[in-house]
């Protein structure tokens, strides 16, 4: 019998509507195999047989230990360096212009950080381009604490590196075991704290220069993203440049910024 | 309500219209104003200017008329004056007609002016030889006739005369001169008013004819224009259809892959189980076996003690056969030296028998005294037989006793040599088998607990690797998840661009606008809604707009409030009402977020 079989109707309603009212991720019928397979290992960590059993083990723990587990492992955690590297061109750019003219502070924020590998390219940037002697701090955010343990020990396969240029895979990552490992310093420059974009308001108190937003909003419908936006936009600096995924548009919402090229945008 | 682009085009052209006429109206305007400046009125201004040349003549001409009729009473001095007057009028005539004369328009006219300077200059020469006259005559010789008097006259009277006569004649030259060029005057003026009120209609007809261009100008381009964009756009809708087609067509690929990607994931989940199991039934079996390994060991020294004490034991029972073999031989001999004795017995019991019956004839012979003896020698002799017969049964007992030990003796002797045959061949063959056995059972065990550990070995590596595949899969089947995800955010960029070129499409051809016709496709929940998977009753999709083309609704819409659509969930249940959430739960933010 396979897990699919196993979920019922109900039950996948329940955990539909239990995952769209955390984190606003809409499950769809379409979504049952994906879902069976992701908690099928939560099935087996913890000796449930079935998803009510599951669900009603999840609604027994209090400090919210297996729920976390359960967000874990429906979140789609995809990410890579240098992903879509027009983003980060035009940061570059920015980051060149406003050190030029002598800003002293930087605050960037990678709001669907999973891994860290988008926060870490930041950070590879901000480095190259002399920023870290001034005072630098990159947020990285994410829903997924495994994810964020990932990120915060910034270790790397050498598979998930092959974007990096050679000369930054030299400076700024060490053999560590299998992997490769991001350099202390550049650790330093990130804080990986767990964050439910859907829950504004955000206990940040802003403004960042910058916040990638990328690859996330295509989870969310409408209502969640327009929330989503203007919760980010509050936090972002007039001028700051705000970034999303290149399938993603900004088209029926509501927002004061302007176009500087696909999926790049200043406020 | 649109205004179609024709319509616009028109209204263009109709404005331009309007304005080339009004552009027309103004110069026609300054046209009036400037007609100073046309060939035709430099004529007319050249000719009034003739006119104002020709004002001198009939003044000039009265006033030699009238210096002819003053010079006679004139003194000396006067006369010089006169005189030099005279010579200076001349030359002004003369002038002034050869102003005009230059200056005629045409033959008849110059002719009319060199008859009139002609006659002018008669004048002049009358005047000039009547002076001459007057010169030559003493004073008062000739005194003025008297008004009235007689045709024969004195010769200055008479060339006043002809004076007066040729200024007469000279004066109606010059009015038929000025007739002349007043009537070409008037025929200037009546050709310049003509001529500009000419160009005036034909600055209107122009304008017309302008408007008109412009119009079926503005009408041709704007409909070429049309008719391009037309083009344009119905390649622009096939090539969006095809996108929005390809779009879904990639959706569903994603969705197919993602879906594939999620149950290798899940197939992969439950090799991982089933390998684990697999691995923990392997290290069973190592375990196992090797606990057999153990015992079979165990089992091979007690073999081998066993084999000791088997020999031993063999050792002993040969020995003790030997004895039991010895003994029986004593036995034989003793049995034999008793059926020695048993056969003594047996000779003495027939000597005894013969005796007792020596005895019993002996005992007859002596009668009565004899008698007991006799009995007693009876007595004897049946003992004797007794002892015969008990010797006799005695023989055969001890013969079949012999023989019984005889075959005693040959068991034992065979038993011996079975037990030797045994203790070498089979006990401690069956020993040594067993030890062998026991051994090879050791051995096997051994093995296969070697092979479970190599097999526990392989699996933990295959487990590794199905770790990985896993990792690999989940990796690839979050990566599908996202793919499908954008595919299904592209598809809705491409409806929304086929409303966009359907909007343009009803621009161009007129009728409702397809953007206030049809609402966003993005304006309402992008992704599936909770509400519609998990709405048990959910009520009918909301019906497609039907200008769109939209697949058959995958989504529902709800009415918006303040601009935010609401699922059904969100309106009919709150899952923390399905699933209670603690404070500790509801904590969606964790960190330190003091930097930022």
């Amino acid at each position: 019998m396979t897990i699919q079989e196993m979920i019922d109707p109900a039950d996948y309603r329940s955990l539909s509507e239990l995952v769209y009212d955390r984190i606003g991720i809409a499950l769809g019928p379409s979504r049952q195999s994906m879902v069976s397979s992701r908690i099928a290992k939560r099935l087996r960590a913890t000796q449930t047989t079935t998803v009510r059993a599951y669900l009603d083990l999840v609604k027994a723990d209090k400090q919210g230990e297996e729920l976390m587990h359960l967000l874990d492992a429906i979140t789609t955690n995809t990410t890579s360096f240098f992903r879509e590297p027009a983003a980060f061109a035009a940061l570059d750019e920015d980051v060149r212009a406003r050190l030029s003219s002598g800003q002293r502070q930087f605050r960037i924020w990678s709001a669907a950080a999973s891994t860290g590998m988008e926060a870490y390219t930041i950070a590879m940037l901000l480095a190259e381009n002399g920023a870290t002697a001034r005072d630098c701090a990159i947020l990285a955010t994410d829903i997924s604490t495994r994810a964020l343990a990932a990120c915060r020990a910034g270790t790397y396969t050498a598979e998930a590196l092959a974007p990096v240029p050679p000369k930054m895979l030299a400076r700024w990552f060490a053999r560590e075991g299998d992997g490769m490992r991001i350099h202390a310093s550049l650790r330093a420059l990130v804080t990986a704290n767990r964050l439910n974009l859907v829950k504004p308001p955000y206990p940040m108190r802003g403004p960042f220069d910058a916040i990638f937003c990328r690859n996330v909003m295509i989870y969310f419908d409408l209502p969640v993203r327009q929330r989503l936006v203007s919760a980010c936009l509050a936090l972002l600096r007039p001028g700051g440049l705000f970034l999303i995924g290149a399938a993603e548009s900004l088209y029926g919402l509501d927002h004061p910024l302007s176009t500087v090229r696909p999926s790049v945008y200043r406020r | 309500m649109v205004i179609r682009i024709r319509t616009r085009i028109a209204v263009l052209g109709i404005i331009s219209a309007a304005v080339v006429a009004l552009l027309a109206g103004s110069v026609w305007c300054a046209f009036q104003r400037i007609t100073v400046l046309s060939p035709l009125a430099l004529e007319h201004q050249a000719d009034l200017r003739l006119v104002t040349a020709l004002a001198p003549q009939p003044a000039l001409t009265s006033e030699i008329c009238l210096l002819a009729h003053q010079y006679r009473d004139a003194t000396p001095d006067q006369r010089r004056l006169l005189q030099d007057r005279s010579i200076t009028m001349l030359a002004e005539f003369k002038a002034s007609w050869d102003r005009m004369i230059e200056a005629a328009p045409n033959h008849d006219q110059r002719d009319q002016r060199s008859l009139a300077l002609d006659k002018g200059g008669e004048v002049f020469s009358l005047v000039a030889a009547y002076l001459a006259t007057i010169d030559a005559a003493p004073a008062n010789a000739a005194p003025v006739p008297a008004p009235g008097t007689a045709p024969t006259l004195a010769p200055a009277a008479s060339a006043l005369q002809a004076i007066d006569q040729a200024v007469a004649d000279e004066r109606a030259l010059i009015d038929q001169v000025g007739a002349t060029t007043n009537a070409l005057l008037t025929l200037r003026e009546s050709q310049m008013r003509s001529q500009v009120e000419e160009t005036g209609s034909s600055l209107l007809t122009e304008s017309l004819i302008c408007i008109g261009i412009i119009v079926a100008s503005n009408w041709l381009v704007g409909s070429s224009i049309v008719r391009h964009i037309g083009r344009a756009a119905g390649r622009l809708r096939s090539g969006t259809d095809q996108v929005a087609t390809a779009a879904v067509e990639v959706s569903a690929g994603a969705q197919r892959i993602a879906q594939g990607a999620s149950e290798q994931a899940a197939s992969l989940e439950q090799t991982t189980a089933a390998l684990e199991e697999l691995s923990s039934s392997c290290s069973q079996n190592a375990a196992n076996a090797r606990q057999a390994n153990v015992l079979a060991t165990e089992a091979s020294k007690t073999s081998q003690s066993g084999e000791r004490t088997a020999r031993k034991a063999a050792a002993d029972a040969a020995a003790k056969l030997k004895e039991l073999g010895e003994a029986i031989t004593a036995i034989r001999t003793s049995y034999d030296k008793t059926t020695q004795v048993v056969a003594s017995i047996d000779d003495i019991a027939i000597q005894i028998n013969l005796l007792a019956l020596n005895a019993a004839v002996e005992a007859a012979r002596a009668g009565e005294a004899g008698l007991g003896f006799a009995v007693v020698a009876d007595e004897v002799r049946n003992l004797a037989a007794r002892s015969t017969e008990e010797a006799k049964s005695t023989a055969a007992l001890i013969k079949e006793a012999r023989a019984n030990t005889e075959r005693v003796q040959t068991v034992s002797a065979s038993v011996q040599e079975h037990l030797v045959h045994a203790l070498d061949r089979e006990v401690v063959g069956s020993f040594q088998q067993m030890v062998g056995v026991v051994l090879k059972v050791s051995r096997l065990a051994g093995e296969v607990a070697n092979a479970s550990d190599e097999q526990a070995k392989g699996i933990f590596q295959i487990n590794q690797a199905v770790a990985k595949m896993d990792k690999v899969t989940q990796e690839n089947a979050a990566g599908a998840e996202e793919a499908a995800a954008s595919s299904e955010e592209m598809q809705s960029h491409a409806q929304e661009l086929t409303l966009v070129v359907t909007a343009l499409q009803a621009l161009l051809s007129g009728g409702q606008s397809a953007l206030e016709a049809a609402p966003s496709v993005l304006r309402k929940p992008l992704a599936v809604s909770v509400a519609e998977t998990t709405r048990p009753n959910h009520s009918a999709p909301a019906s497609p707009s039907p200008i769109l083309a939209l697949p058959p609704c995958q989504r529902t819409v709800t009415p918006s409030r303040n601009g935010h659509a609401i699922t059904q969930a969100e309106r009919q249940l709150k899952p923390s009402q399905v699933i209670p959430l603690t404070d500790e739960e509801a904590a969606d933010h964790q960190g330190d977020f003091s930097r930022f």
